[in-house]
C-alpha cells in the first residue's frame, strides 16, 4: 500500500512547489490556502494564475490550473478568492463486464472524479509581527457508476444497464496563523478541515468514495539568512511535510528547492522540486519541476485493488500525482509599489512665526525620523505640506540610507502669503510625507500638529526681526518717496557723495515730526508692527520703529542693519537699535562727522569699507540728530567702550 | 495597454486540456467477465438440465447431435461428490404432445463405441406433463441414447474417440479430449455470499474453454434454471462478480449455483444421416451450490 496520507501541500505557483514548506512563506494570492494568513501580505489588487503539464504522461498537454483574485483593505485586512480547476483527480474504472451477445463492453464501470474548485480566504494583520488567517475551500466528488438490473422473463434473464451520477460537495474550513518571533524568524501554524461543512452528500452505498475529512496541524518555520536567503520547513501532523529554501542573487531572479517527506512513502524523501523565478515590475513568473523518486502509480495507471480514497487528502499532491511541470505569474495591480521607507516619528523645533515664514525655505522647522524598511540601498525624501499656508509640498534633500537604516532629516517649508494673515495663534495638521527611489508616491504619511504664530508675533530674535523689514510694502514706498519729492529742495547742491546721508537725514526728521514712541501691546519681544502699520499708527516701540525706519531707508537704496544688544545677565535690558550705510568711503568722514566716534566704519553687502550711522529710533521723535546722537553714544558704550562684539552680547545683523 | 507582456503571460498560461485520468485497472491475473444471458428457446421442450449436462439450452437446441464426455462435482452445503459420463444423442424428429413439441426422437446409431468399449444404449425418456396443471410428472420413451459411466476412469486431458459399428453413413467418428481437472476455489458449495459485496471466483484449470453458468436453484423441485453465461475473456484463474451485479439477482430467490464449466469442444456440420451439427465436448464440471444474501 501506498502512504496513507500527502502532505497539505498545493501546487498551483511555482513558488509553492519549489520551497516546499510554504505555509510559512504564503505573501499573497498564490497558494493562499496554504495559510490564508499569508494574505495580509498583499499590497493592493492581485491576480495570480499556473497552469501544469504532466511530462512523462502519454498526452502531454497544459492544464489551467487556477486563478487566484485578492485585494488588501483597511490596510490590515485581505481577501483572495481562487478558482482553480485544476486541482482535481480523476479515476476510471475500466469495465469488469462486458454485457450482451454482441460483445459490447459498458464503457465504464465508475468513473470518479474529485476537485477543489473554489477557495476563499481571509487574513488579518493584528501587528507585523502577527497574523491570522481563515480559508475554505470546496471539495466535489462526482462518481459515475454503471449499475445492472437483471430483467426475467420465462425464457430469459436479460441484464439492463443503466448509469447513475451521484454527487458530493462539502468545505473544509482551515485556521492559520504567521508569527514573526525575531528578525528574519517566522512560524506558521495551519489547521487544516477544523469545521467541515457538507452541501451534499454521496449516496451511501458510494460513501467508499468519500473525501476524508480528518484533521490536521501543520507547522513551518522560516529563517532569513541575510537578505537574500531563505530556509524554510514543514511539518504536519499526518507525518508528511517538506524542507526548502529560496534564493534571491539579484535582478529579480528567484532560485527554490524543497525534498518532501512521508513517513508512509518510501523513500522517506519521496520527492524533490526545483523552481526558478523573475520578477519585473507589477508581474512575477516561476516554473517548477516535481520530481517523484519512484513513480509507481504516477503514471496514470494503478491497481484498483489499491486505491484507497484517504490517501487523496490533496488533490494536487498525492500518492497518483505524477512528475509535473508548473507555470505560473502572479500580477499586481493598484498600489504596486513596495514601501522603502517609513517614518518614525516627527518633531517640530518650534512655532512658526509668520513674519519669519520665508526663513523655513532654508532653516527647518523640525525633522523626521525615516527608515530604510528595504532590503536594498535607497534614496528618501521626505516633504511637508500644511493645507492652505503652503501652495505644494517643501521637500527635502534627499538622503541615501542603507537598509535597515535610519535618519533624522530636517523639514523645510516654503509657505504662501496666506501665513502672514494669521491674526492669533493657530494650530493645523502638518502633513509629512516619505518618498524613496524608485517610488513616486509616498512611503509614508504622518501628521502632527504645527504652531502658527499670529503675523506680528515675533521670536525675540533680532536676526528674525529683519523678516518684518518690507521695503517694497507700496506704503513704506509711498512714504519715503513723498518725502525726497517734498524735500527736493533741501537736496540741491548736496554733494554726491553725501546725497545717501542727507537723504537719510531728511526722511528721519520727517518722519520723526509724526511719530511717538509707544508701548508694546504685549512684551516687546512678542510683537512687532510691520513698517505700514507703524505709518498708519504713527507709533511703535523701538522694534518697531526700528524696522520701520529699515524699511523706509532700505525702500531708499540704504543699506541697514539692527545692532542687537543682549547685556550679560540683564536679558530684559536688550534693545535694538539701527545702523544705516551712508556709502561715504571713510576718506570723507569728516564731511560727515569731525567726530569719528559718531559713525561707523564696516563693510557693505559688497565688500566696500563705507561709514555707517548709528540711529536710536526710540528717540527719533526729536530728530535726525538727536537720533544719531544717542545711537552713537549706544554703539560707542556697547561696542568701543564695553567690547559687545567681542563678547558676544551685541550683534550686528545685516538687514539688505 | 499598459502591461502588454502581462497579458501575453496570462494568455500563456491558459492550458486547455483537462487533468488526466489515472485508471484503475484491475489485478493482472483478474479477467473481465462476459455476460450473456442464458436463453431457454422454448420452454415446453425438455432439456437437460445445465448442472449436468452442461450444455446451454441454445446449444442443446442448435447441435443435431451430442457426443459429451463429462465429469460433474457438486459441491453443496450437504458435501461434495462427483461422477463422470459419456452420452451420445441424435435427435431425430420431434416429439409432440398435447400439441406442444416437448422432445426429440433419439436415432439410433447402432452400437457407439467410446475408446474401444461400447456405450451402453438406453431408451430415451421425454419428461411430459400429464396435465398443465402439474409438473412434468411422467415421461414418454422415444429412441434411443447412449451412455458410458466413467466415474472411475474419467481422466483429465485424455482423448475419447466415437465410432459406430457398423458404421454411419455420413457421421464421422467424434473425438475430443478432456481438459485439464478443474477446482474451484471460490465460491465453494454451501457458501453464504453477501450481495454487497464483490464476489471473488477462484479456480484452478486454465487449459481450455472456461465458462461460469449462473443458475437459480429451486431446493424444493431440486430443478435449475440458468439465468446468466459468465465468460471470462481470458482464462487466468481468477475473476469478480461485481456486488453491484449480484444486487441484480431475484431478491426472493437465495439458492444459486455457480456452474463452472471447462470444456474442450468442436462442431462439425454434417448432412447424413440427418441434416445438421454435431457437438463433440468434453468437460469438467464444478457446480458451487450457494446462498446469496
Amino acid at each position: 500500500m501506498l502512504g496513507v496520507d500527502a502532505i497539505g501541500q498545493s501546487l498551483l505557483s511555482g513558488r509553492a512547489v519549489g520551497l516546499g514548506a510554504y505555509g510559512v512563506a504564503v505573501t499573497d494570492t498564490r497558494d493562499f490556502s496554504q495559510n490564508p494568513a499569508g494574505l495580509t501580505g498583499l499590497r493592493d489588487w492581485e491576480l495570480s494564475v499556473a497552469t501544469y503539464a504532466a511530462p512523462r504522461l502519454s498526452d502531454f498537454g497544459f492544464v489551467f490550473h487556477g486563478i487566484a483574485l485578492g485585494k488588501r483593505f483597511f490596510d490590515t485586512e485581505a481577501i483572495a478568492v481562487q478558482y482553480s480547476p485544476g486541482t482535481a483527480a480523476s479515476f476510471v474504472v475500466p469495465p469488469l463486464l462486458i454485457i450482451g451477445t454482441e460483445g459490447l463492453p459498458a464503457s465504464i464501470d465508475r468513473e470518479i472524479d474529485y476537485s477543489e474548485p473554489f477557495s476563499f480566504g481571509f487574513g488579518h494583520r493584528f501587528s507585523d509581527d502577527f497574523s491570522v488567517g481563515v480559508g475554505a475551500r470546496l471539495r466535489r466528488e462526482t462518481v459515475v457508476d454503471t449499475r445492472y438490473e437483471l430483467v426475467i422473463r420465462d425464457t430469459v434473464a436479460l441484464p439492463v444497464v443503466s448509469s447513475l451520477e451521484s454527487r458530493g460537495s462539502w468545505w473544509g474550513v482551515d485556521l492559520g496563523l504567521q508569527l514573526r518571533l525575531s528578525e528574519g524568524v517566522r512560524l506558521s501554524l495551519v489547521g487544516r478541515n477544523l469545521a467541515p461543512i457538507t452541501m451534499r452528500a454521496l449516496l451511501d452505498d458510494l460513501r467508499e468514495y468519500r473525501l476524508p475529512r480528518k484533521r490536521s496541524v501543520e507547522i513551518g518555520l522560516s529563517g532569513a539568512l541575510g537578505r537574500s536567503f531563505l530556509l524554510a520547513a514543514q511539518g504536519s501532523s499526518d507525518g508528511t511535510g517538506a524542507v526548502g529554501y529560496e534564493w534571491l542573487p539579484g535582478a529579480g531572479f528567484a532560485l527554490r528547492d524543497a525534498l518532501y517527506f512521508d513517513r508512509d512513502e518510501d523513500p522517506f524523501f519521496y520527492c524533490a522540486s526545483v523552481s526558478a523565478g523573475w520578477s519585473y515590475e507589477i508581474m512575477d513568473l516561476a516554473v517548477s519541476y516535481l520530481l517523484f523518486f519512484a513513480q509507481e502509480h504516477r503514471c496514470g495507471v494503478s491497481p484498483a485493488g489499491e486505491f484507497d480514497v484517504a490517501r487523496l487528502r490533496n488533490l494536487d499532491l498525492n500518492p497518483y500525482t505524477p512528475d509535473r511541470v508548473t507555470l505560473s505569474a502572479r500580477l499586481i495591480f493598484g498600489n504596486v509599489r513596495s514601501i522603502l521607507a517609513r517614518i518614525e516619528g516627527v518633531t517640530f523645533t518650534g512655532g512658526i512665526y509668520p513674519s519669519a515664514s520665508e526663513s523655513f525655505a532654508y532653516r527647518p522647522v523640525g525633522s523626521a525620523r525615516i527608515r530604510n524598511v528595504s532590503s536594498r540601498p535607497i534614496e528618501a525624501r521626505v516633504s511637508v505640506f500644511v493645507d492652505r499656508f503652503m501652495d505644494r509640498r517643501s521637500e527635502s534633500a534627499p538622503v541615501v540610507l542603507s537598509p535597515g537604516e535610519t535618519a533624522d532629516v530636517p523639514l523645510t517649508a516654503v509657505f504662501n502669503e496666506q501665513v502672514r494673515k494669521v491674526q492669533s495663534l493657530t494650530i493645523k495638521e502638518a502633513e509629512v510625507t516619505v518618498t524613496a527611489v524608485p517610488a513616486e508616491s509616498s512611503d509614508d504619511r504622518y501628521q502632527a500638529k504645527l504652531v502658527f504664530y499670529g503675523r506680528n508675533a515675533w521670536n525675540g530674535e533680532a536676526s528674525a526681526l529683519r523678516y518684518f523689514v518690507t521695503p517694497d510694502d507700496p506704503e513704506v514706498l509711498r512714504y519715503s518717496r513723498d518725502v525726497l519729492v517734498r524735500s527736493r529742495e533741501k537736496l540741491t547742491g548736496t554733494p554726491a557723495q553725501l546725497e545717501a546721508f542727507r537723504q537719510a537725514q531728511l526722511l528721519v526728521d520727517t518722519f520723526s515730526g509724526n511719530l511717538s514712541y509707544v508701548a508694546d501691546p504685549k512684551e516687546s519681544a512678542d510683537y512687532v508692527q510691520y513698517p505700514a502699520e507703524t505709518l498708519a499708527r504713527r507709533g511703535g516701540d523701538c522694534d518697531d520703529m526700528t524696522v520701520c525706519f529699515s524699511s523706509l531707508l532700505s525702500s531708499m537704496g540704504l543699506s541697514t542693519a539692527f545692532v542687537d544688544v543682549v547685556p550679560r545677565g540683564a536679558e530684559k535690558q536688550s534693545h535694538i537699535y539701527l545702523l544705516f550705510d551712508t556709502g561715504v568711503d571713510p576718506q570723507y568722514g569728516e564731511r560727515i562727522s569731525d567726530n569719528p566716534k559718531r559713525y561707523v566704519l564696516r563693510r557693505n553687502t559688497r565688500g566696500t569699507e563705507t561709514i555707517w550711522i548709528p540711529l536710536e529710533t526710540t528717540v527719533s521723535a526729536g530728530g535726525f540728530e538727536k537720533a544719531w546722537t544717542r545711537g552713537a553714544q549706544e554703539y560707542y558704550d556697547d561696542v568701543v567702550v564695553g567690547l559687545g562684539l567681542i563678547k558676544g552680547w551685541v550683534r550686528i545683523v545685516d538687514v539688505n | 495597454m499598459r502591461h502588454p507582456y502581462a497579458t501575453i503571460a496570462l494568455i500563456l498560461l491558459a492550458g486547455c486540456q483537462q487533468p488526466a485520468d489515472v485508471e484503475l485497472t484491475p489485478d493482472e491475473d483478474q479477467s473481465t467477465l462476459e455476460v450473456r444471458s442464458v436463453v431457454v428457446p422454448d420452454t415446453n421442450l425438455s432439456l437437460g438440465s445445465i448442472d449436468t449436462l452442461a450444455v446451454l439450452p441454445e446449444d442443446q437446441m442448435s447441435f443435431k447431435a451430442h457426443f459429451l464426455v463429462h465429469r460433474i462435482t457438486t459441491d453443496a452445503a450437504a458435501g461434495r461428490n462427483v461422477l463422470a459420463y459419456a452420452r451420445v444423442f441424435f435427435a431425430d424428429s420431434s416429439v409432440r404432445w398435447l400439441g406442444q413439441t416437448v422432445g426429440f426422437d433419439g436415432k439410433s446409431l447402432g452400437s457407439v463405441v467410446l475408446n474401444g468399449v461400447p456405450m451402453t444404449q438406453i431408451a430415451h425418456r421425454i419428461p411430459i406433463s400429464t396435465s398443465v396443471l402439474t409438473a412434468r410428472d411422467t415421461s414418454i420413451i422415444r429412441g434411443v441414447e447412449y451412455v458410458a459411466d466413467l466415474t472411475g476412469s474419467y481422466l483429465p486431458a485424455k482423448g475419447y474417440v466415437w465410432s459406430y459399428n457398423p458404421a454411419v453413413t455420413g457421421l464421422p467418428s467424434q473425438s475430443v479430449r478432456t481438459p485439464d481437472a478443474l477446482t474451484v476455489l471460490s465460491p465453494l458449495g454451501g457458501t453464504v455470499i453477501a450481495r454487497d459485496r464483490d464476489l471473488l471466483l477462484r479456480w484452478v484449470g486454465t487449459s481450455g474453454r472456461i465458462s461460469i453458468v449462473l443458475s437459480v436453484f429451486e431446493p424444493l423441485t431440486k430443478r435449475v434454471r440458468p439465468l446468466l453465461e459468465l465468460r471470462p475473456v481470458t482464462n487466468t484463474g481468477k475473476a469478480v462478480l461485481p456486488a453491484k451485479l449480484l444486487e441484480s439477482l431475484p431478491r426472493l430467490k437465495r439458492y444459486y449455483v455457480f456452474t463452472f464449466i471447462l470444456a474442450n469442444r468442436s462442431g462439425a456440420d454434417i448432412t447424413q444421416p440427418l441434416s445438421g451439427k454435431v457437438l463433440a465436448q468434453a468437460a469438467d464440471v464444478y457446480n458451487s451450490f450457494v446462498e446469496i444474501r
